[in-house]
């Protein structure tokens, strides 16, 4: 079972937490990742993030990552939730929750989900700093490595 | 007749949303090519590390297919969310 959220409201952890207890049968592991806004990036103070997507077609991309998960692990429950639009620093922008039955599957399908969602999920992130400057975000290509590795696992 | 929609930094670059444009048909780096050829700030706009993949009516395409007549293409910037 998976669940996929694209919001532009913030989402409470425990909430989150409570429904993938709810939704998994017999649990041992549940690993939660959360990604935040940073307050500075390379010492320039940042104001906010501004996320834009691709509406219906980021949806079927995650959907794919997840079912590639579930194929690699046994997984009991997935979700990930992903914010949009204008997020401010210290903000919550992304969470990806995996459960099993043991702790590696989830730990490692957590990972592998991620990794894919920076590299081809269609998200696009614009850095909007304190002083009022703005700048679209780069491609890293340590995230890009990060997913590729997988690949040769 | 095609249907292209600009996404993110794209758009801000190109200062255009979407325009429809006339197409008979034919492969994604053809279109990338005719768009590229319109003025310098196309052609350094589309550069091949500045559009990372393109959808073709709503699905993401990874290689260089062919795009029918009477689509709907977008244009995606190396992706950057997480």
């Amino acid at each position: 079972m998976y669940a996929i959220s694209i919001q532009s409201t913030d989402f409470n952890l425990e909430t989150e937490e409570q429904l993938a207890e709810q939704s998994s049968s017999n649990c041992g592991a549940l690993v939660s990742f959360v990604g935040k806004v940073r307050g500075k990036d390379h010492e320039q103070l940042l104001s906010h993030l501004y996320l834009e997507h691709f509406p219906g077609v980021t949806e079927q991309e995650i959907e794919k990552i997840i079912l590639t998960a579930q194929q690699k692990w046994p997984l009991q429950y997935v979700k990930v939730i992903h914010r949009i639009g204008e997020i401010k620093t210290g903000e919550k922008i992304v969470l990806v929750l995996t459960a099993s039955e043991h702790r590696k599957d989830a730990y490692q399908a957590n990972e592998f989900i991620m990794d894919y969602l920076k590299t081809e999920a269609p998200f696009w992130k614009k850095e909007c700093f304190a002083n009022g400057d703005a700048h679209w975000v780069d491609m890293k290509k340590s995230d890009l490595d990060h997913t590729q590795r997988w690949n040769q696992a | 007749m095609l249907k292209i929609i600009y996404m993110a930094k794209l758009k801000e670059q190109l200062s255009i949303a979407e325009e429809t444009i006339e197409w008979p048909g034919g492969t994604r780096d053809e279109l990338i090519q005719l768009l590229r050829s319109r003025n310098q700030l196309w052609h350094e706009t589309l550069a091949p590390e500045n559009v990372y993949k393109i959808a073709i009516n709503n699905s993401i395409v990874h290689q260089n297919a062919h795009i029918p007549e009477n689509a709907e293409v977008a244009l995606l910037p190396p992706v950057t969310g997480g």
